[in-house]
């Protein structure tokens, strides 16, 4: 068994509150996949046992241990980046390297101190004199400096300008990723990662609506772009979303294929985003947007 | 302090709280040096002047009673010798101020210390890293309890030691007092140190479960770690009293208080007797039943760490 995450029922209530309906989901290693569902889907709480942080029912595995027993284990190989694990404003960044160095056996200082030589961060500065930006940088070079086999995004660059999320993809593909680790991400631009992603898990309402590879997505899915007057016939194929475009319609297709819709008009894969309300849409809001195409 | 010879994780403890424990005992040391300098130099004239008077007329020196005997050896010039007290006092008036200055800062260190990461939000960036809990909460009761207080000990012995001469210096140049013998001067001090060191230790396990239960207010907290700590016992014991009419929970909290700070004070009014203060801990059932309460609220602290540590 080479699988990185094993889940199989996960589930998961606060009272009587099911934020987690029965999740299975398997992670290979050497993917990157993209964990996407708007708020409140039940997505923090999915990595949250993953990542041994609070405890799921059902049958979980990662690396194959348990993440809540075996939490302190786990963190030895998997590393993880949310969007509130924020760094003390106290700890000075030679403290941090030294810290890192000291409790983590597969953290590597020299390849820390390589990224950090990229950024203007000094090593004698405390986090609380940094801008948000360095902030990132910095931790992401703490991470990036594991030698993990699971690393664990989750909004990874909230509230970073345009600039620096750029930089964080890159630098993420370029310096840290090759075949021997796995990435789980989750974003709400999700623009941002659609090109990097090897696998696609859509979330909504603690149940997964969409887990697949990129090419089966691609394979599984058409959007086609009519003009007006092709509406019509284009609907007969049974889309699952349309949306307006200026001067057309634009559908989208589960299981049609591309030969059989390119007569009609423009043949594409749909862009993630597009996918993503697609299949998240409640049917009263599908019905609505439907009946405004109409 | 990049390079103290400490495990890593106690290493993290002094980083995070270098003002509590390593730059408040030497503020407290520069301040009481200084003082005692200036204290010197001003009494020096004085004491010139009331010795010549006592001299003159010795009837007005019954008016300091208890003090008039010190004062007839010191004129006579066998202070030292005929009240090698004086010698202990000396050092024991300077560890007041740092044991007062710890006393507030370890409370407030193990108060803070499992709340502070809670709120600025970076619990989840060390829960990232292979460090369990249980190594999380014993290391900060270990530093709260015992290590960081070492450097206010190491600061007061220091400035005791600055006392001890500055006075023999004072005594023997200006008043023309008899020097003690080294060996006196030696052992007085040796007595001193392991006095308060043993003193502190002592302190720290009778104080032990009010120690830990500071930790498991600043694990349970949401809001004020000092209202969970205070507020809480303030109201079982006033409920325990209105429905019980009992004080069970008041004894529970003054019985380790008043033994805990009996130790210290008898540690530096009689170093000699440590055996004794030590046999007198260790057959008072009070003093186990404390190390399991301790215990139990530790573990309440790790597990509230573990599955309840989201504000």
């Amino acid at each position: 068994m080479n699988a990185v995450i094993e889940a199989r029922g996960l589930r998961k209530a606060y009272g009587d509150k099911t934020v987690l309906k029965g999740i299975d989901l398997t992670l290979e290693r050497g993917r990157i996949m993209g964990l996407i569902g708007p708020n409140g889907a039940g997505k923090t709480t999915l990595l949250k046992g993953i990542l041994g942080l609070a405890p799921v029912d059902g049958d979980l595995k990662v690396l194959g241990l348990n993440p809540q027993r075996h939490r302190t284990a786990l963190m030895e190989r998997v590393s993880f980046i949310a969007d509130t694990a924020i760094l003390p404003g106290w700890l000075k960044v030679s403290e941090a390297l030294a810290y890192m160095e000291g409790v983590h056996p597969r953290f590597d200082r020299a390849r820390a101190e390589d990224f950090l030589s990229r950024t203007g961060i000094e090593r004698r500065s405390r986090v609380k004199e940094l801008s948000k930006g360095m902030i990132t940088q910095l931790h992401l070079a703490l991470i990036m400096a594991i030698d993990s086999q699971l690393l664990v995004l989750d909004e990874p660059t909230l509230g970073l300008d345009i600039l620096y999320r750029k930089q964080f993809y890159t630098s993420l593909l370029n310096d840290y990723f090759d075949e021997q680790k796995t990435i789980l991400v989750t974003t709400h631009q999700v623009e941002e990662i659609e090109h990097l992603l090897t696998d696609v898990v859509f979330i909504g309402d603690g149940e997964l609506k969409l887990n697949s590879t990129m090419e089966a997505l691609e394979r599984e899915y058409v959007e086609l772009q009519v003009a007006p007057e092709q509406v019509a016939e284009a609907r007969r194929f049974g889309p699952i979303h349309e949306r307006t475009l200026l001067g057309g319609v634009s559908l989208i297709y589960e299981g049609v294929s591309a030969e059989v819709l390119s007569p009609l008009g423009e043949v594409k894969t749909p862009g993630l985003a597009d996918l993503f309300v697609a299949k998240l849409q409640t049917p009263a809001q599908k019905g609505a947007s439907q009946g405004r195409t109409a | 302090m990049n390079h103290l010879p400490l495990p890593i994780q106690f290493q993290r403890e002094f980083w995070e709280s270098r003002g509590s424990f390593v730059r408040t005992p030497i503020w407290i040391a520069l301040v009481l040096a200084a003082l005692l300098l200036m204290g010197m130099l001003t009494s020096s004239f004085e004491i010139d002047l009331a010795l010549n008077e006592w001299r003159q007329s010795p009837e007005q020196m019954n008016e300091f009673e208890e003090g008039a005997e010190l004062l007839q050896a010191l004129m006579r010039g066998d202070l030292f010798s005929s009240h090698p007290q004086v010698l202990r006092m000396a050092l024991a008036a300077i560890s007041i101020p740092f044991v007062f200055a710890l006393l507030l800062i370890s409370q407030m260190y193990l108060l803070g210390c499992l709340y502070g990461d809670r709120k600025d939000k970076s619990v989840l960036f060390w829960k990232s890293l292979p460090v369990s809990e249980t190594r999380v909460v014993l290391t900060k009761l270990v530093f709260g309890a015992l290590l960081g207080p070492a450097i206010f000990l190491v600061a007061s012995l220091a400035v005791g030691l600055l006392h001890l001469l500055m006075m023999l210096g004072f005594a023997s140049l200006k008043l023309g007092v008899e020097m003690p013998g080294l060996g006196t001067l030696l052992s007085t001090f040796v007595g001193h140190s392991l006095g308060l060191m043993s003193g502190w230790l002592l302190f720290a396990l009778w104080f032990a479960p009010l120690f830990a239960w500071l930790l498991l207010a600043s694990a349970w907290s949401r809001k004020s770690p000092f209202l969970v700590a205070f507020g809480v016992p303030v109201v079982l014991m006033v409920v325990e009293l209105w429905l019980l009419r009992s004080v069970n929970l008041w004894n529970a909290v003054w019985v380790p208080s008043h033994e805990s700070f009996e130790a210290l004070v008898q540690s530096q009014l009689r170093p000699w007797a440590l055996l004794e203060h030590w046999g007198h801990a260790l057959s008072a059932p009070a003093f186990w039943l404390g190390a399991v309460v301790t215990a139990g609220f530790t573990a309440g602290a790790i597990w509230l760490r573990n599955y309840r540590y989201e504000l």
